[in-house]
């Protein structure tokens, strides 16, 4: 029986040796390096991925999961990736030495993804005791941006607690042992941090102070060198956008299955994103806001204007495939 | 003196060929500053008093964690080297865990210990503890048997072997094993700032990569190499007062 | 009197891996109080381990060792043992390797300092009392490997090719110094040498060994005058000796090495 199964599966095997070595890759077919910052915001593509609509738009596309966007951004700068999925922070202050990235399209928005978790038993119950006290923040992300203005939200300033510089998932074991009294971060860390704190944690979220855009990026010169390459990533995002939106329990599903949160929490939290392509003001103003943070808050600058943000949107790929998207002039 | 001024000129060119390469914008300067605005952000860091704070807690997090390596690694390579017993019980135990690289334990020294000082100390202990370990092992068990049998022959007494003859004749392969250990510290030490802390030098160079501030970044990276460098030094030096006769035995062989 | 050494019937094996290799197979010689014995062979016959066993580093696998009746259990400064490698203790200066013996043994500073001086200056190393061996040349290196065994007055001096790492002059200079020492103390001594011309002039009796596992082939007395010096080297007995040595030996390296290959 064993044996015959064995045979049963060389045969397959050989079967698929032959055909895939007799299948040409096809003349259209070209390949793109994507690199993916691991988040609930980023279902979309996790979609996109799990259901290959890379497929139909004769692509071939080989993922690269980063913990964050922000180091996705590295691998994309250094040439190791094609386009990646990032938050809009790192893409603000990538710009001050790279003026060569840029945004080919928003595919999600969220103002209650970015959270603060603490720990009840450091004496914080609410925003206001977050005052001197030791807080995780993934510098370069979202995080930092959300962090800050919330603390500006509830009228203290940077000097007024202690921010310390982790990686997302380092967070939750730092808070766990007392490491640091509260952590920001996105989805899934705020949940994880919940799971593993139970009673003992309390979560703030301001859907006030930011609006956080999740972003197809890429450079000047693969946009330049690869403009049907990039058109094609559009449309298959597209597909997997309007997939995800029909059909929410597949979607909840294959995030799941990425990111390792239970089907219940992530559907609690699913109507906190809007999982859309677009290039709307919306981004433009947003890229602003916080280039003039970087600008009063750092020496980053220093000497030079800020970009015209504008001008690092690329809108006609988008425009073309799907005019509706493009809010912007 | 001229030694010393011929080891400069070296390190001066390199200075000033980096200088100029950045200048001519060949390279962007703000991926790559030049040395001068290095300095310029070593110095402000150094009056804004962190440069200070966050060496003193690097160093001392390097010492700590190399003294209590240092001294776990030769008492167990010594008593394993010697032993018998030990040998057989503790051997295999050190051989399982030695191949473990120390930057994967990093994520569990910190939900084990927390950011404070202990993980980083731990991880130092754990990254100095092996070479450590294996030089002293080695250095005692194949102290050479004419060593000793000339040292019985001469009258010594059993209980003196050890201190007189064994480690002594040990010490200049345990020497090189804490010689690499100290780079090592280092090594491991930024490595376990890095992924998160309160402050230290490696704990910079990651949070400013992260927001694009790549001078100070350099000027902290510039800085490692120059503690681990002092380190080194001054481990070479107190070797050679504490130990003449240590430098004529490793220029012989 | 003292220091009179017996080896009777002496095998020692080793037990390697898989297999026991004899290394001295049936070895009877005597070294009887106050004489110079030495003891030839060709490479790898087992002489080392001969001059190990009566050190007392290594135990007879079958025989007995014994010195003034006393079988051998362990290491004792009463044997003084020069080694082909001097095996000076790198760490300790000229003066430290030489004080060793006595400071083990807890004399009082006071005398170890005058008697180390006064070996010093015997070998000729005054100077040299804060040197460290490293810094010193072969055949001074040897003086204080000597100086380091006579400090403890042992009643059996053990040499196992002591010149072997000198060079020819050194050699034969180190030669005199040995003989000078040993006829103004006499003590027993076994001296153990690849080089015949030295064993006949040092010796009153030279053994050979036969090829490895070794045992012994044949016995020498050497009768020649003493007090002996460099000329004795041409005298005609001297030259006899060596050739009758001579003779053994390349006997017993033809075994090792093979005929002479013929071109
Ligand atoms: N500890 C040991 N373990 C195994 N074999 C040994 C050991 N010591 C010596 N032997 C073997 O015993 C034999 C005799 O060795 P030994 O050193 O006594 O010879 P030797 O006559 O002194 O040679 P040489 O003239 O080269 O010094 C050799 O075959 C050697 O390999
Ligand atoms: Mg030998």
């Amino acid at each position: 029986m064993v044996f015959r199964n064995f045979k049963l599966m060389l045969g397959i095997l050989i079967l698929v040796l032959v055909v895939s070595g007799c299948g040409r890759v096809s003349e259209e077919e070209s390949r793109v390096t994507l690199g993916q910052g691991m988040g609930v915001l980023n279902a979309p593509i996790f979609v996109t991925n799990k259901m290959n609509f890379w497929e139909s738009q004769s692509l071939q596309v080989n993922v690269r999961p980063f913990v964050a966007g922000r180091l996705a951004l590295d691998s994309l700068i250094a040439g190791d990736i094609d386009i990646a999925t990032i938050g809009d922070t790192p893409v603000v202050y990538g710009l001050f030495k790279h003026p060569n990235l840029r945004i080919i399209a928003t595919v999600m928005e969220s103002n209650r993804d970015e959270k603060v978790i603490a720990r009840r038993d450091a004496g914080i119950d609410s925003p206001d005791d977050l005052k001197g006290k030791r807080i995780g923040v993934f510098f370069g992300t979202a995080g930092e941006y959300y962090a800050i203005r919330f603390i500006e939200a509830q009228g203290l300033s940077k000097e007024d607690v202690s921010f310390i510089n982790l990686k997302a998932p380092d967070m939750v074991a730092a808070l766990s042992n007392g490491s640091i009294d509260a952590y920001v971060s996105w989805e899934p860390h705020v949940q994880n941090g919940l799971r593993a704190l139970g009673d003992n944690a309390v979560v703030f979220v301001n859907p006030d102070i930011y609006t956080e855009t999740w972003n197809l990026v890429t450079t000047v010169e693969f946009f330049n060198n690869s403009p049907e390459t990039v058109r094609r990533v559009l449309r298959a995002v597209v597909r997997g956008v309007e997939y995800t939106n029909a059909n929410r329990k597949e979607a909840i599903d294959i995030t799941e299955e990425q990111l390792g949160l239970s089907r219940d929490v992530l559907d609690s939290i699913w109507d906190d994103y809007d999982f859309k392509v677009v290039l709307s003001e919306n981004l433009v103003t947003t890229l602003k806001n916080q280039g003039e943070w970087i600008q009063a808050s750092s020496d980053l600058s220093k000497g030079k204007s800020l970009p015209d943000y504008r001008q690092v949107i690329i809108d006609q790929p988008l425009r073309e495939i799907l005019p509706v998207a493009v809010s912007i002039p | 003196m001229r030694q010393f001024a011929l080891r400069s000129t070296g390190i001066i060119f390199l200075l000033i060929l980096w200088e100029l390469v950045s200048r001519t914008n060949l390279i962007d300067p703000g991926l790559f500053p030049p040395p001068s605005q290095v300095i310029s952000a070593l110095v402000s860091l150094t009056l804004s008093g962190q440069l200070p704070k966050d060496v003193f807690a690097s160093v001392l997090r390097a010492v700590a964690g190399f003294v209590l390596g240092s001294i776990a690694g030769l008492f167990v390579g010594a008593v394993s080297g010697r032993i018998r017993a030990f040998d057989a019980v503790l051997t295999p135990v050190v051989q399982v865990l030695r191949p473990i690289p120390v930057i994967a334990l990093v994520p569990l020294a910190i939900v084990w210990f927390g950011l404070g000082e202990a993980s980083k100390i731990f991880l130092v202990f754990w990254g100095v503890f092996f070479p450590v370990w294996v030089s002293s092992y080695l250095g005692i068990s194949r102290v050479d048997k004419n060593y000793i049998w000339a040292a019985r022959s001469i009258g010594i007494r059993r209980e003196k072997l050890w201190l007189q003859v064994i480690v002594p004749a040990a010490l200049p392969t345990i020497i090189t094993g804490l010689r690499t250990s100290i780079s090592l510290a280092f090594i491991v030490l930024v490595a376990a700032e890095m992924a998160g802390s309160y402050l230290g030098v490696g704990y910079r160079i990651s949070a400013y990569h992260l927001v694009f501030q790549i001078d100070k970044m350099m000027g902290y990276i510039v800085l490692m190499g120059a503690l681990g460098f002092i380190a080194d030094r001054t481990f070479a030096y107190l070797v050679n007062r504490a130990l003449p006769w240590y430098q004529l035995s490793v220029n012989q062989d | 009197m003292a220091g009179h050494v017996v080896v009777k019937n002496l095998g020692i094996s080793f037990t390697g891996k898989d297999k026991t290799i004899w290394a001295v197979k049936d070895v009877s010689l005597e070294v009887k109080s106050r004489e110079f014995v030495s003891l030839v062979g060709v490479s790898g016959c087992g002489k080392s381990t001969v001059i190990n066993s009566i050190a007392g580093f290594v135990p007879p696998t079958v025989g007995e060792v014994t010195v003034d009746n006393q079988p051998i259990t362990e290491p004792n400064s009463r044997r003084g043992v020069v080694f082909q490698s001097f095996v000076l203790f790198p760490w300790k200066t000229v003066f430290e390797n030489i004080a060793f013996g006595p400071r083990s043994r807890d004399v009082d500073e006071k005398a170890i300092t005058e008697s180390v001086d006064q070996y010093l200056k015997l070998m000729g190393l005054m100077k040299f009392a804060d040197h460290y061996p490293q810094q010193l040349s072969g055949g001074m290196r040897q003086r204080v490997a000597l100086a380091r065994v006579l400090i403890n007055d042992p009643d059996v001096l053990l040499m196992d090719e002591p010149f072997g790492a000198l060079d020819a002059q050194t050699r034969i200079f180190m030669q005199e110094v040995v003989l000078n020492l040993w006829e103004s103390t006499h003590k027993s001594v076994l001296f153990v040498t690849h080089d015949i011309d030295e064993a006949v002039f040092l010796s009153d009796r030279v053994y050979v060994m036969t090829a490895a596992p070794g045992s012994i082939k044949s016995v020498y007395d050497i009768e020649l005058e003493r007090p002996r010096h460099a000329d004795i080297r041409l005298d005609q007995k001297f030259l006899l000796y060596k050739k009758e040595l001579y003779e053994a030996i390349r006997e017993e390296s033809q075994k090792v090495l093979g005929p002479l290959p013929t071109f």
